[in-house]
């Protein structure tokens, strides 16, 4: 290897054009001239001198002929090139004009070629960008989606809906408002980058008009004509986007976006954007809306059957309301498995679960038709005794404490507790209150 | 005084076996009580087939319950505050007077077992009944409380 960069070293190929004319002319002129020099001055040169200086005179010519050929080399190069770009050979008879012509034309030709690919380059880059920022907004909706699934609360899914926007966006800060179904005002459901209160402040300001939006409204250098230019000068935003959320037509909030940075507009796709996320925000209320009615009407515990605490509050005041009406009493009943901690930890879950179960069977079994049995937390049982005193209902708490606790060979501890109707309070939540209060106060069946 | 009488019987027919109103006009009071609710007295009493004193006597008579007429009656604040308030107005009741562990109580429907038990377990006393009309006892009570 050595010896082959010896040799390019010393190879006449490796010089320069210039200096391998000026070796070629040195050969050509120089030689003749010393052996001229050196025949007048008497010296006498042998004929091998004369040969040597020949070849060596030869040499040169044979450097000048290779300096000449690889410049036509070239300009015929030069020449298929240019007729490979399509571009036509200047009409110029000197050939090194016309290389330098041709010269040129490649030189313009790969100029705009490198500006045309430092635009690709660029274009490339925001395609990129453009890609990455679509992922993004799909990937946050699959999110979204995934958290809706898990049945997380949806105040933590628009929480993380509004991070990702105003990532997604660059934005200095975004907040999403939602109609209150009780108010029927706009209040906070998420936000970041900006305080909690001082959205709340700005939207007790503002909400009388914010929920009548009608179509995305826009601040920025080419949107002037903006009507809630104190909301933005509240929020300290020189641009805002704020989007209906709209559900089966009509608006039930607002998503809004603001930032501060200037010579700012928002695109297209901004906006396109953010009104995707609006979308996804009114799928999420109106399957809060929609699971809200739907525990509303549920009336059944999922395990025991038996009525629900809701039902049950709403059956007690109205058979209370009876009850004044008739000048009758009515007994709220409570039932505790008191060992049910125990239980659990002794049997597993499963196993606790079938208990709850058997034993709501037969606390429904043995109470009358009319009585209204039902589940209040995780191990107790309750159940409205119509037109019965508490004398009546101790005696039906002493009854069903044997038979249950009999039927369960004593694994299962039972307490009770009685409320009634006028003794023990004149609403709902007062008897229900008493009851929860004296379960378990007074063991050994001392029913309170 | 006598000692009161736990009866459960419905006033209805009662009222027709004492002849104070007829058996069809219970039928209608009935049907009335049905649509409207209410009690049977304060049915009967509204369709004009009989009087409030007159249900009241019929009471006293049939099951020896004295009848007090409450109008000019004076109660003790310290007796009448032995019953609450919520009590009293949900069985139309009021207490009148405390000899011992023997509470007096004027009340617009001495049947009403239940509501002499609710107030024996209340006060912890032997309850002696007096039978008075539903408007007077109302009358009493907001005198009274």
């Amino acid at each position: 290897m050595a010896t082959n960069g010896t040799k390019k070293k010393f190879s006449i190929q490796e010089l320069s054009l210039k200096r391998r004319i000026w070796i070629a002319i040195s050969l050509v002129t120089l030689i003749p001239l010393i052996v001229i020099l050196y025949h007048f001055s008497g010296v006498y040169i042998s004929i091998h001198a004369i040969v040597v200086a020949f070849l060596i005179v030869g040499l040169g010519w044979w450097i000048i002929f290779e300096v000449f050929t690889s410049i036509a080399r070239v300009y015929s190069n030069s020449k298929k090139t240019l007729k490979n770009i399509g571009e036509d050979t200047p009409d110029v008879a000197n050939e090194v004009q016309s290389l330098e012509s041709i010269i040129d034309i490649l030189s313009s030709k790969m100029k705009s070629g490198l500006e045309q690919l430092k635009d690709f380059s660029q274009k490339t880059e925001e395609l990129n960008h453009e890609v990455s920022r679509k992922v993004l907004v799909l990937s946050t909706i699959l999110q979204a989606n995934d958290l809706f699934s898990k049945e997380v609360p949806s105040r933590e899914i628009l929480q993380f809906l509004n991070q990702r926007l105003k990532e997604i966006l660059d934005l200095k800060l975004s907040f999403c408002l939602l109609v209150d179904e009780t108010s029927e005002k706009l209040q906070l459901a998420s936000f970041c980058g900006i305080d909690a209160a001082k959205v709340e402040e700005i939207v007790v300001k503002e909400s009388s008009d914010l929920h009548k939006l009608g179509k995305t409204l826009v601040l920025d250098k080419e949107n002037k004509s903006f009507p809630y230019m104190r909301l933005a000068n509240e929020l300290g935003a020189i641009n805002v986007a704020v989007a209906p959320i709209l559900s089966r037509s009509q608006q039930v909030g607002v998503l809004l976006a603001a930032s501060s940075s200037d010579d700012f507009a928002f695109t297209k796709d901004d906006l396109s954007v953010l009104n995707l996320f609006a979308q996804n925000i009114a799928i999420i209320w109106e399957h809060k809306r929609l699971s809200h009615k739907v525990d509303e009407l549920e009336v059944f515990d999922y395990l025991t059957g038996l009525y629900n605490e809701k039902y049950i509050e709403k059956r007690l005041d109205e058979e209370m309301v009876r009850s004044l009406s008739y000048q009758r009493p009515c007994a709220l009943l409570f039932m505790e498995i008191s060992n049910y901690d125990e239980y659990q930890k002794n049997f597993g879950p499963i196993e606790s679960e079938k208990l709850i179960k058997k034993t709501a069977k037969m606390f429904k079994e043995n109470l009358r038709p009319i009585d209204i049995p039902g589940r209040f937390g995780l191990n107790r049982l309750c159940a409205i005794l119509i037109e019965k005193n508490k004398r009546q209902s101790q005696v039906i708490a002493r009854e069903l404490k044997k038979r249950i606790e009999d039927n369960f060979k004593s694994q299962v501890k039972l307490s009770f507790s009685v409320a009634e109707n006028p003794i023990d309070g004149v609403t709902a939540k007062e008897l229900i209150l008493f009851a929860e209060s004296h379960i378990g106060a007074s063991e050994a069946n001392e029913i309170s | 005084m006598k000692s009161p009488k736990k009866v459960e019987k419905p006033l209805g027919q009662i009222l027709v076996e004492r002849g104070v109103i007829t058996f069809e006009q219970l039928e209608k009071a009935l049907a009335v009580q049905n649509k409207e609710g209410g009690l049977i007295g304060e049915v009967i009493v509204r369709l004009g087939f009989a009087k409030e004193d007159e249900i009241a006597h019929c009471l006293s008579l049939q099951f020896g319950f004295p009848y007090l007429p409450l109008e000019n009656y004076e109660v003790s604040k310290e007796i009448v505050v032995l019953i609450p308030k919520n009590v009293a107005t949900h069985y139309c009741l009021i207490s009148l007077d405390k000899i011992g562990s023997t509470l007096t109580v004027a009340i617009a429907n001495p049947l009403n077992v239940q509501a002499i038990e609710d107030l024996e377990d209340l006060t912890r006393c032997d309850i002696q009944i007096f039978v008075s009309t539903p408007s007077d006892i109302r009358k009493a009570i907001e005198k009274f409380y």
